[in-house]
C-alpha cells in the first residue's frame, strides 16, 4: 500500500487522515496538521529538534513514519500547555533563561518532560546523559540542564505536598 | 552607583513565551498560498568543467512548474569580489555547488525531477590545500580572478588563488627582531569548520507582477543581502524586500545570501507564485558558509625581561571556493594578530586564498578566536624561552589607555589589564603550578587566553519609536535576533530613557521594507551602536512629548522638562517648578496627548565622522574604529593519558564590556560563547579529501553535546573602563564571549603537556603522543 | 524526505519471510528503523519494498528465567533494555552497552534487532551479547535455525542471514552469580557518537577473589566485523588480576588480534595504541565491579 488510513490522538485531539506511508511522522505535523512547534534540523535522528513524544516516550519524529504512529497518542509542544497556564517545564525554560534563539527548545522541552515524567527525580548527571540527542548552539547547555534538574525537583516536592 | 531602573537589571526576554510554546515562527514554519517547493541539483564534484546540462528529465516529472540552469540567471554576487553566479554556469568549483533548479507543486516532486537532471562535468584536479594552493604551479579555481569586479581595498593578485593581500607595516621589524634577546618562531593550523547552527539555510522567494520581489529568510544582515541582491540583479533597493522572521542560530553563518537567490532565481520563473527553497543538514554543510581554515607562521622577538620588541607573521586564509567577505576577516585578524600587548614593530602578510572547498566567511569573531590561539601559544613559547611566568609575560606586555595599537594609533578604555587580573585569579593561578599529576593518573594543566578586537567602522544603523496614546511604544529597528537577545536590550534602554515599564514596550519584526536602514548584524555592534540610536530616538520623542503637554498646559514648550524615571515638570522663566508635573505612564490617564499630534521619535547613528581611513600599504592610521573589545579567559584542562581526551573542568572569562545593560544577557552569551569555543578547540573540524567533505552531517562533525559540556564557567565582567562614546558606557560582549577560549584552552593543554599546540581542533592522536612523553619524564 | 515505497506489515514469522524473500534486493526489513530511515532520507538510497516486522509476535518481548536466561525478541529497544529490572541487575554490561546507543530517543526506537542485523563493527549492542555468549533465532521459509551470534556476522554489513530469513530473538544462559562485567565506548565526543572503537568484558575469578578463571573480551571497530580475541582471553586465565603489569600485558597481546582499518576518522596505528592502553583498562573495571559489588 502506498497510503493508509490512520486514526491517532494528538495534544488530546483525535484525528483521522489519510497519509502517504512514505511520509514521516515529523512532515505530518508539520505540513499536513500545521503543528510546526517540532523542528526539522537535520532529518538523521541527530540534533533531536523533531523531538515529540509518542505514548509518552521521546522519539524522533523525522526517523518514524506517520503510519507508525497509527494508534498512538502523541504529544507536541504544543499540547503542552495547559489553556493558558504553562507546564512547569516551559515557565522555567522562561524563567531561567533558558532559551535564547529557540530552535532547539520544543525538542528539548519536550525531552525534559519526558525524562522528568519517566525518571522522576534524576541527578544533574543523569539529566546531562538522557538530553545527549538534543543539540543546542546556543546556550552551551548548563542552563538548560539546571532548568530541568530544578523543575523535577519542585515538581517532586508539590507531589509530596499533596 | 549609577541609579538606573532596567539598565543593568537582569530582564528577562520577551520572546520566550512564543518560543516554549511552539508559536514561534521561524522561517520554515511559514507557508504562503500558492507556494511551491524548490530543490536544488548540487555539484557531486570539487571541481570541474561543466560540458552538459540537460534537464529534460526533469520537466516530465508531474508538478513541476520551473527549471532553471545557470544561464537563465547569470548574475553575480560577492562583497568583496563578484566572483560567484547564482548558479554554475561554465565551471563547478566546490561540491555542493547549485548547478540546477527545480520548482515544483510538492517536495517530493521537486526532488524526484532534480534526480532526473543529467550533467557531465569534466573533472579538474581539486585545489585541496592551502598552501599548496597559493605554490607556483597551482591549479586555478578562478582562472581571470583580475577580470571580476572589486572594491577597491581588496587586491586580488593576477594568476593566483590569491583572493586578497592584506598588509601591515608598524615601526621597523627588522630593526626590531636585531634588539631582540629572543626569537621563537612557530607556525600554527586551525581547520575549517561550520557555525552549525540547529536551523538550516532556506529563503521563500515571490516576484510580483510589478517586478518587486520580496523575500523571507532568516539574513542576520537583511540590507546586506538587500544590497548584494540590487546590485547583482540591477533592481533598485526600493524593489527589494526581505522579511526576517525569529533565526533560529546564526553566528556569522547567515550572512551571505545562500539560499535567497536561489529562491529567487526559481520565483522569477513561477509567474508570482512563491517558491521555498529549505537547505537539508547536507546541503547546509556542503553549500551553506564555513570558518575559514588557516595557517598562521609567527615570529616573535623579546628582550630578557620579557619586553617584545617584533612580531612579524604571514597567514593564509583556506577561503574556498568563492570570495565573500573572506578578505574581511583576513584583515581582522591580522590587525589583532599580535594580540592585546604593546608592540613597537610589528609586520604582517595575509593571504585570502581560494580553494575548492566550502566557503569560508565569518564566525562569531571575525578571525579573532584563531588570531588569539596563535597569538597566546606564541606567549606560551616566550615565556618558557625566556624563563617566565605566562601571566608575568603578559602583564609585562598588556595594553593600557595610551598604548599604541597595531595601527598606529592610541587606544583609549582598555580594560584588558584588569581582565587578565581577574581571569587568573578565578582561575587561582598563584596558587597552583600550572601543571600537575593528579592522584588518578590525570594531567592538569593552566591556561590564559586574551584578545582584543574591533568592530566594523564606519558603520550606521537607525531606530525609530512609534508612540501611543496610552503611553506604549513599539521600537523599530533592523538589528535581527539571532538568539544573543537585542529584542530585550533596546527595549530595556528605551524604557530606561522614556521612563515607561518595559512591559509597554513592543518591537518589530525586521522587514526591510518598514523597519529603518541597518548596516549588519556582525561584530557584536548592536548594543553599541543601536543602543545610541535608541537614546537619540527616545530623546525625540521626549521632545515631541514635551511639545504637546506644553500645548496643553498651556505653556511654553521650553517650561516643560523631562526629568528622569520619566516625570514631566513645569517651570517658570526662572527654572523653578511650578508644582504641576505629569508621570509618563499616566500621560493618557490626564488625557495629556491623546488625540494630539502623533509621536514618532527617530534616531540614528553613524561612525564615519569618527573614523580615519587607513594607508593601504601599513594600515596604519589615527583611528580605525568606534570601539575595541578586550577580554582574557583562563582554564583548567585535564588529559586523560589512556585516551588522549582533553576535558575542560572550568573556565573563566572576563570581559571588558564597559557597562553590562544586562547581566542575564551576558552571562548567556559568554555561556554559549565558552561551550562554542570548547568545541571548536577540541572537536569541530571538516575533513576533505580531495576537496570532497568527508564529514557533512552532525554525527561526523562534532558540536558539543550535553555531555561534552559539564565545564564550570565563571563570568567577570569588568566595568571599570566604560566607552565614552558606549551608550552608558557600554561595549559588546556576541563575539567576545568565544574569542579567548580556544586560546586559553590550548595554552592548558600546551601547559598540561609542555609541548605547543599546532593545530586545532586538539586531537587524542596529538596529545597521546606528547601525554607518554610527558608521564615518563615524571617517572 | 524519504522516496516513494510501498509499506506492508506482516503479522506472521511466515509472512515476513515470504516477502522478504520475494522482493529480494528491492526490499528492506525495518524495526526501528532508525538505520534505514535515516539512509533512506539522503535520497540516494531507495527501495520499493518496506517490510515493517515489530507488529510480529515472536519478535517481541523480554522473557527471563533462572534455567532459561535470557530472551530478547528481535525488535525489543535499547530502551526496553536499559530499564529492564533483571537486566540492569544481572547483565549490566549489556545495559552499558546498549545505554550509548545514539541517544534516549534514539534508543527509543532502535531495536536490538537491528543494531545486529545492521552488522556494523561498530555496534554498541553487539559487543556485550558477545561477551555473554549469545545465540541468535533465525527463522526462514524452512523454519528455524540457531546460530552463536559469534558466527553470525560474515564481513562488514554482512551476516549469515538468508535470503529468506529474519532474525526473531537473541538469547543467553544467565551469567555466573559473581561475575565482572564492563563496557568502554571510545568514541571524539561523550555521546551521539559512531565508536572509533569499543570494548566489552566478561570475568570470572577463583574464590581467592583474584585469580581469573574465566575471561571474554569483544572488540568493535577494530575489524570487519565485531571479533572475541580469544587468545587474549586464554592469556588472563590463571592471571592475579591484581597483577598491573600481568593485566596490562593483554594490552600487547590483544594488539595482534585485532586488525583496526584506517580511514578519515582515525587511523589504525591510533586505534591500536588506544586498545593497547583500554582493553587492560577495561579489564580493571570489570574486575572491580566484581570485588566491589
Ligand atoms: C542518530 C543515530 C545515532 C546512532 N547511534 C548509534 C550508536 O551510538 N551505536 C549503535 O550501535 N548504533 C547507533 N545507531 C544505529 C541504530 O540506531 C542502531 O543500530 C539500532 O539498533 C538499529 O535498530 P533499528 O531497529 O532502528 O534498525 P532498522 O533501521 O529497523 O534496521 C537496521 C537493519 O537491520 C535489518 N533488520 C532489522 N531487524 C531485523 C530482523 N529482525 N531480521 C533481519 N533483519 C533485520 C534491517 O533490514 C536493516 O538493514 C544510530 C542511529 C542514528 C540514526
Ligand atoms: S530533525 Fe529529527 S533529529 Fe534532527
Ligand atoms: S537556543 Fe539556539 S539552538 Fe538552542
Amino acid at each position: 500500500m502506498y497510503k493508509k488510513e490512520i486514526s491517532l490522538t494528538i495534544n488530546n485531539e483525535s484525528y483521522v487522515r489519510e497519509v502517504a506511508v512514505n511520509r514521516t511522522l515529523l512532515e505530518f505535523l508539520r505540513e499536513d496538521l500545521g503543528l510546526t512547534g517540532a523542528k526539522e534540523g537535520c532529518n538523521e535522528g541527530e540534533c533531536g529538534a523533531c523531538t515529540v513524544l509518542v505514548d509518552g516516550k521521546p522519539v524522533n519524529s523525522c526517523l518514524m513514519l506517520a503510519v507508525e504512529a497509527d494508534g498512538s497518542t502523541i504529544l507536541t509542544i504544543e499540547g503542552l500547555a495547559d489553556g493558558d497556564k504553562l507546564h512547569p517545564l516551559q515557565q522555567a525554560f522562561i524563567d531561567e533563561g533558558a532559551v535564547q534563539c529557540g530552535f532547539c527548545t520544543p525538542g528539548m522541552i519536550m525531552t525534559g518532560k519526558a525524562i522528568i515524567d519517566e525518571y522522576g527525580n534524576p541527578s544533574e548527571q543523569e539529566i546531562r546523559k538522557l538530553m545527549e540527542g538534543n543539540l543546542c548552539r546556543c546556550t552551551g547547555y548548563t542552563r538548560v540542564i539546571k532548568t530541568v534538574k530544578k523543575t523535577a525537583d519542585s515538581m517532586v516536592e508539590n507531589s509530596d505536598k499533596k | 552607583m549609577d541609579n538606573y531602573n532596567v539598565i543593568g537589571k537582569p530582564e528577562l526576554r520577551k520572546d520566550s513565551r512564543d518560543k516554549v510554546t511552539g508559536a514561534t515562527q521561524y522561517c520554515c514554519d511559514i507557508t504562503l498560498t500558492g507556494m511551491l517547493h524548490g530543490a536544488v541539483y548540487r555539484s557531486k564534484v570539487p571541481h570541474g568543467k561543466i560540458q552538459s546540462v540537460d534537464v529534460s528529465g526533469a520537466w516530465e516529472v508531474e508538478g513541476v512548474r520551473a527549471v532553471v540552469t545557470g544561464k537563465d540567471v547569470p548574475y553575480r554576487i560577492g562583497r568583496s569580489i563578484q566572483d560567484q553566479t547564482f548558479l554554475a554556469i561554465d565551471k563547478v568549483r566546490y561540491q555542493g555547488e547549485p548547478i540546477v533548479l527545480v520548482a515544483a507543486d510538492t517536495l517530493e516532486q521537486a526532488y524526484e525531477a532534480v534526480r532526473k537532471v543529467k550533467v557531465d562535468i569534466e573533472q579538474l584536479p581539486a585545489v585541496n590545500d592551502v598552501l599548496e594552493a597559493v605554490e607556483e604551479n597551482s591549479p586555478l579555481v578562478h582562472e581571470k580572478l583580475e577580470e571580476y569586479p572589486h572594491i577597491p581595498t581588496v587586491r586580488p593578485v593576477n594568476g593566483t588563488n590569491i583572493y586578497d593581500h592584506f598588509t601591515l607595516r608598524k615601526g621597523d621589524v627588522e630593526k626590531g627582531f636585531a634588539e631582540a634577546d629572543v626569537i621563537v618562531e612557530n607556525e600554527y593550523e586551525c581547520a575549517i569548520l561550520h557555525h552549525a547552527a540547529i536551523e538550516n539555510h532556506m529563503a521563500t522567494a515571490k516576484v510580483d507582477a510589478s517586478g518587486k520581489i520580496t523575500v523571507w529568510s532568516p539574513a542576520q544582515s537583511p540590507f546586506y543581502i538587500r544590497g548584494e541582491l540590487s546590485r547583482a540583479l540591477g533592481i533598485p533597493e526600493n524593489k527589494i524586500r526581505i522579511i526576517v522572521p525569529p533565526i533560529g542560530g546564526g553566528f556569522g553563518g547567515k550572512l551571505e545570501p545562500r539560499a535567497e537567490q536561489l529562491a529567487i532565481a526559481l520565483a522569477m520563473h513561477t509567474k508570482g507564485r512563491p517558491v521555498k527553497v529549505m537547505f537539508s543538514r547536507e546541503e547546509d554543510f556542503l553549500a551553506g558558509t564555513v570558518r575559514a581554515g588557516v595557517h598562521f607562521k609567527m615570529k616573535t622577538g623579546a628582550k630578557k625581561d620579557g619586553t617584545i620588541v617584533a612580531f612579524e607573521s604571514t597567514n593564509y586564509w583556506d577561503s574556498g571556493a568563492y570570495s565573500t567577505i573572506s578578505p574581511t576577516v583576513t584583515l581582522k585578524a591580522n590587525v589583532i594578530l599580535a594580540g592585546p600587548y604593546e608592540v613597537k614593530n610589528i609586520k604582517t602578510d595575509g593571504y585570502c586564498v581560494a580553494t575548492n572547498k566550502q566557503l569560508g566567511t565569518a564566525q562569531r569573531g571575525f578571525g579573532v578566536a584563531e588570531a588569539s590561539y596563535a597569538h597566546e601559544q606564541q606567549m606560551d613559547a616566550l615565556a618558557k624561552a625566556l624563563g617566565m611566568d605566562p601571566l608575568e609575560i603578559r602583564m609585562k606586555n598588556i595594553m593600557v589607555d595610551g598604548s599604541k595599537a597595531s595601527t598606529g594609533e592610541t587606544l583609549f578604555s582598555v580594560g584588558v589589564k584588569e581582565c587578565l587580573q581577574e581571569a587568573a585569579d578565578g582561575i587561582g593561578w598563584k596558587d597552583h603550578p600550572i601543571s600537575w599529576i593528579t592522584k588518578e593518573g590525570k594531567i592538569r594543566g593552566r591556561g590564559l587566553g586574551t584578545f582584543m578586537k574591533f568592530t566594523g567602522t564606519p558603520s550606521y544603523t537607525s531606530v525609530t519609536i512609534k508612540f501611543n496614546f496610552d503611553g506604549t511604544a513599539i521600537v523599530s529597528y533592523s538589528t535581527t535576533e539571532l538568539g544573543q537577545g537585542v529584542g530585550i536590550v533596546i527595549p530595556q534602554i528605551v524604557s530606561e530613557e522614556l521612563g515607561i515599564p518595559l512591559e509597554n514596550i513592543s518591537t518589530v519584526q525586521v522587514d526591510t521594507e518598514n523597519t529603518p536602514l541597518d548596516k549588519t548584524t556582525t561584530s557584536s555592534r548592536a548594543t553599541f551602536h543601536l543602543g545610541n540610536a535608541a537614546i537619540k530616538a527616545s530623546a525625540d520623542v521626549k521632545r515631541q512629548i514635551c511639545k504637546w503637554v506644553a500645548f496643553k498646559w498651556n505653556t511654553e514648550e521650553n517650561l516643560v522638562k523631562f526629568e528622569k524615571g520619566g516625570i514631566l515638570v513645569e517651570v517658570d522663566a526662572e527654572g523653578t517648578p511650578t508644582g504641576r508635573t505629569a508621570r509618563m505612564d499616566q500621560l493618557d490617564e490626564n488625557s495629556l496627548i491623546r488625540n494630539g499630534e502623533p509621536i514618532l521619535g527617530y534616531g540614528s547613528y553613524e561612525t564615519t565622522n569618527i573614523w580615519h581611513k587607513p594607508d593601504l600599504e601599513t594600515y596604519q592610521t589615527e583611528r580605525l574604529t568606534a570601539m575595541w573589545f578586550f577580554g582574557a579567559n583562563a582554564a583548567e584542562v585535564e588529559i586523560d593519558p589512556d585516551t588522549g581526551k582533553t576535558k575542560v573542568i572550568k573556565v573563566v572569562a572576563a570581559h571588558d564590556i564597559g557597562k553590562a545593560l544586562n547581566p542575564l544577557g551576558c552571562l548567556q552569551q559568554v555561556e554559549g560563547g565558552v561551550v562554542m569555543g570548547i568545541g571548536n578547540t577540541l572537536l569541530e573540524e571538516f575533513i576533505h579529501r580531495d576537496g570532497y567533505l568527508m564529514n557533512g552531517n552532525m554525527v561526523d562533525f562534532k558540536i558539543p553535546t550535553s555531555m561534552d559540556t559539564d565545564v564550570e564557567i565563571e563570568m567577570r565582567l569588568v566595568e571599570s573602563s566604560p566607552h565614552p562614546e558606549g551608550p552608558y558606557g557600554a561595549k559588546g560582549i556576541g563575539e567576545p564571549a568565544m574569542c579567548a577560549t580556544q586560546s586559553a584552552v590550548a595554552s592548558a593543554v600546551e601547559h598540561a603537556l609542555g609541548v605547543p599546540v599546532t593545530h586545532v581542533p586538539i586531537k587524542p592522536e596529538t596529545i597521546l603522543e606528547a601525554c607518554r612523553k610527558r608521564m615518563e619524564e615524571s617517572k | 524526505m524519504i522516496a516513494k515505497f510501498d509499506y506492508h506489515v506482516p503479522a506472521t514469522l511466515k509472512e515476513a519471510c515470504e516477502m522478504k524473500q520475494e522482493y529480494g534486493s528491492s526490499g528492506v526489513i525495518v524495526a526501528g528503523g532508525s538505520d534505514v530511515y535515516a539512509k533512506l532520507h539522503d535520497g540516494n538510497h531507495r527501495y520499493d519494498h518496506v517490510i515493517d516486522i515489530k507488529k510480529i509476535p515472536e519478535m517481541k518481548g523480554i522473557e527471563w528465567s533462572e534455567q532459561e536466561g535470557l530472551s530478547l525478541g528481535a525488535a525489543v529497544t535499547h530502551h526496553e533494555i536499559e530499564r529492564h529490572p533483571v537486566i540492569t541487575e544481572r547483565y549490566q554490561v549489556l545495559v552499558q552497552g546498549v545505554r550509548t546507543v545514539g541517544s534516549l530517543q534514539v534508543r527509543n526506537r532502535g531495536t536490538i534487532g537491528g543494531n545486529i542485523c545492521t552488522a556494523a563493527p561498530s555496534a554498541d549492542g553487539v559487543g556485550p551479547l558477545l561477551v555473554l555468549n549469545s545465540e541468535c533465532v533465525i527463522h526462514g521459509i524452512g523454519g528455524e535455525r540457531i546460530v552463536p551470534l559469534a558466527e553470525f556476522f560474515t564481513g562488514p554489513k554482512r551476516t549469515v542471514l538468508r535470503s529468506d530469513e529474519v532474525l526473531v530473538r537473541v538469547r543467553m544462559k544467565n551469567p555466573a552469580s559473581r561475575y565482572g562485567g564492563a563496557y568502554f565506548k571510545y568514541g571524539r565526543r561523550n555521546a551521539m557518537e559512531i565508536a572509533l572503537l569499543n570494548i566489552s568484558v566478561y570475568l570470572e575469578v577463583d574464590d581467592d577473589n583474584k585469580t581469573c578463571t574465566e575471561m571474554r573480551i569483544a572488540l568493535g571497530t577494530s575489524a570487519p566485523t565485531p571479533i572475541r580475541v580469544h587468545k587474549t582471553e586464554q592469556y588472563f586465565i590463571g592471571k592475579d588480576l591484581t597483577d598491573n603489569e600481568a593485566v596490562a600485558k593483554g594490552g600487547d597481546l590483544v594488539i595482534e588480534e585485532a586488525s583496526p582499518r584506517s580511514s578519515w576518522r582515525a587511523n589504525s596505528n591510533f586505534r591500536l595504541t588506544l586498545l593497547r592502553q583500554l582493553v587492560p583498562r577495561t579489564v580493571k573495571t570489570a574486575y572491580k565491579s566484581l570485588i566491589e559489588e
